[in-house]
């Protein structure tokens, strides 16, 4: 067990190091940022100047290396537009982001386990044929267009609901988040559905093709012939049967949406990480958009690590060789 | 040639035949038809099969792999998935017919009146349940029971069946146990509520020999104690010669030939089950030389209206074109061949 957490982390440690890297080089090689923050009609030498105050006439081994030095006092540097710490400008986005990609994994669970159960358990039947079908359509639609529908259904033409903002914000136990109040329940709603369109249909299908195939199995068929209830057939033996992979795709799904509600934010103008992101590398702020790497890819590693663990207490097969069992 | 290898000698005495005869059958099937949807259309699997089930019988049920025994097992309970269907027929406990009933009140009779043990106890235990946990839901899908109450049977349940430490069985995962062990647990269960028929299907097929022989001589005296009939399937006729009190045998999802076990395995008139006779070390009638039957059964979907047997039978005729109806060659016989053996044809032959 501890081996596997050491094991977690210093794997998550070298894509740290990584992702940083790429990060630098990548923006580094795209252009000089410093024709986008001064006036354009500033002489050379002003232009100079600034290039000189955020370091950007060193070599780029030595701004990398400052960059790494100065992480270990924890600064993560300063945007270079607004001048403000770039790791306190992703952290003051990061609850918005985290907020819309949990209530999106919410309904997607919430939709998706039951239809992915119900479809899997009558094979064949129309219900499944509609899950089917409904599952596709989440995947292939674009994410940007079906925000957009949804802003003209449900916030234009019906005008049951708001289409931007986090809304009213509410406090509990020293957490902000619109999720606590019913004006910010009614703001999430949209986007989180939005952003949930892709993760409820990969659920739905997952639960789907495994409760068919557990169908199949002797030991449904032996708990069937105990007599005991099809509800707890289904939502007993089957759903614990196959909750590891779906554990496991919740896990590593949460991780993707935090980084992809970048679309559904630009969309529904949800003030998280993604729009910041989208900002930031518009301007060429690298020490915003590294941060926010870094931020994201931690999120991603702490996720993996959770589910690992998660996996663990719910397969006991598993749980007596859990170190040399490191996926 | 009379039963020979019987574990414990229980398998004459008070469960053979003529003792109950006069009884009514705890269990009768009757022309169950049981139907698979696949690509070539729809097949046939079980078709047209009759059996009873006298109180505190062993009935066994042979035939090779494919020939309709496990689907037969699950179409008495109301098990088949989808593709399958039981199409006709009925399935009499009693005077219930099982397969009329709406499918609560066929889960209330699962378990408690006909209850099932499977082939791979591997697999018939859910490995992310514990062992206690797939007990005790056994015990309350059939009548509310206390916690303390709950546990104190299931103990008692595997101590029943011979597992040593069951306080601590109790506790275990499937995958903790091995392979006796777990069909022991999937016998406690199928025990638990000391049901009028015991379906086994193949139970002990996936065990190795002195297990299986064991596990044979228990599950016949818990049976014998409780007055449960037992429908034994199995495709090793030694083990149905060793403790079954009739047989019948099935190819190609029709009964062809039963009897009482003494007389079909002493002088067997259909032609298949002389050839499975002939291809079992300990059966094969003295100086017979041991031979397999020739070729492979057909699948479901290539039968036609013929005797199923025709292609790899040495007595079929142009007759055999047509299927041969079921007749009774002697009390509490029955035989599908249009050219059975007699006895001294099948001496010289
Ligand atoms: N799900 C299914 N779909 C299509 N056909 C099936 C299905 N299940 C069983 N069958 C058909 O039913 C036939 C009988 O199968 P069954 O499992 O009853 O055989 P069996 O006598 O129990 O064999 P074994 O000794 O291997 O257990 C098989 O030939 C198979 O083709
Ligand atoms: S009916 Fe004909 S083919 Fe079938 S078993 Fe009898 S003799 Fe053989
Ligand atoms: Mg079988």
């Amino acid at each position: 067990m501890v081996k596997l957490i050491a094991g977690r982390i210093l794997q998550g440690f070298g894509v740290l190091v990584a992702v940083s890297l790429i990060a630098f080089f990548g923006i580094y090689a795209i252009g000089d940022p410093t024709s986008l923050l001064v006036d354009p009609q500033a002489t050379q030498q002003d232009v100079e100047q600034v290039r000189h105050n955020l370091g950007l006439d060193q070599p780029m081994w030595r701004q990398y290396g400052l960059f790494v030095g100065s992480l270990a006092s924890g600064d993560f540097g300063r945007s270079f537009a607004t001048h403000e710490p770039a790791m306190r400008m992703i952290l003051e986005r990061l609850p918005a982001t985290l907020e819309l990609a949990l209530a999106a994994i919410v309904i997607a669970v919430v939709a998706g386990v039951p239809a992915g159960l119900a479809a899997g358990t009558h094979p064949g039947s129309r219900l499944d044929r509609v899950v089917m079908t409904a599952s596709i359509l989440g995947f292939s639609l674009p994410t940007f267009w079906v925000g957009l529908m949804l802003i003209l259904v449900f916030a234009v033409n019906l005008g049951w609901l708001p289409s931007f903002g986090r809304g009213e914000l509410g406090s509990w136990l020293g957490i902000h988040s619109s999720l606590f109040t019913l004006d910010g329940l009614r703001h999430i709603l949209l986007p989180a559905l939005n952003l949930a369109l892709f993760p409820m249909s990969l659920v739905a299908r997952l639960t789907r093709s495994g409760a068919r195939e557990a169908l199949e199995l002797d030991f449904v068929r032996f708990a069937r012939a105990k007599g005991i209830s099809e509800r707890r057939v289904v939502f007993v033996h089957i759903l614990k049967y196959i909750s590891v992979p779906i554990v496991t795709m919740i896990g590593m799904q949460l991780g993707l949406l935090v980084a992809f509600a970048i679309v559904t934010e630009s969309v529904f103008s949800w003030p998280g990480t993604g729009k910041l992101l989208i900002e930031s590398i518009g301007r060429l702020d690298r020490p915003v958009v590294v941060a926010y790497l870094l931020v994201i890819v931690s999120i991603f590693v702490l996720l993996n690590l959770l589910t690992d663990l998660v996996y663990l207490t719910l397969d006991p097969r598993v749980r007596f060789d859990a170190g040399a069992h490191a996926e | 040639m009379s039963p020979t290898v019987c574990p414990d000698g229980a398998s004459q005495g008070a469960t053979s035949e003529g003792h109950f005869a006069a009884e009514a059958p705890v269990l009768r099937v009757a022309a169950l038809r049981t139907e698979f949807a696949t690509a070539a259309g729809i097949v046939p699997v079980v078709d047209g099969v009759d059996f009873a089930l006298a109180r505190g019988e062993v009935l066994g049920i042979v035939g090779e792999s494919g020939s309709g025994k496990s689907v037969t097992a699950y179409s008495i309970l109301g098990l088949v998935e989808p593709p399958g269907r039981v199409t006709g027929g009925r399935v009499l406990l009693g005077d219930i017919d099982l397969l009329a009933l709406p499918p609560e009140a066929l889960a209330a009779i699962r378990g408690a009146r006909v209850s099932m043990v499977f082939q791979d106890p591997m697999m018939s235990l859910n490995p992310v349940l514990r062992v206690d946990t797939q007990i005790i839901e056994a015990l309350r899908a059939h009548g509310s029971i206390g916690r303390h109450d709950a546990h104190a049977r299931a103990a008692d349940a595997l101590a029943r069946v011979g597992i040593a430490a069951p306080e601590e069985r109790l506790r275990s995962y499937p995958h903790e146990l091995s392979g006796g062990m777990r069909q022991r647990v999937c016998i406690a269960i199928a025990m638990l509520h000391q049901p009028e028929v015991i379906i086994a299907d193949e139970p002990t097929t996936a065990l190795d020999v002195t297990i299986q022989a064991q596990i044979l001589s228990e599950m016949q005296a818990l049976c014998a104690s409780s007055g449960t009939a037992l429908l034994w399937i199995t495709h090793d006729l030694s083990v149905v010669a060793s403790f079954a009190d009739r047989v019948c045998v099935m190819y190609a999802g029709r009964i062809v030939e039963s009897g009482p076990v003494d007389v079909v395995i002493g002088a067997p008139r259909h032609p298949y089950t002389r050839g499975l006779l002939d291809s079992v070390p300990a059966l094969a009638a003295g100086g017979r030389r041991l031979a397999p039957i020739p070729g492979m059964p057909l699948a479901p979907a290539d039968l036609d209206a013929g005797c199923a047997f025709r292609h790899r039978c040495a007595r079929a005729s142009e007759r055999c074109a047509l299927a041969p109806d079921e007749t009774f060659p002697a009390p509490g016989r029955t035989l599908r061949c249009h050219h059975p053996l007699d006895r001294a044809a099948d001496r010289d032959s």
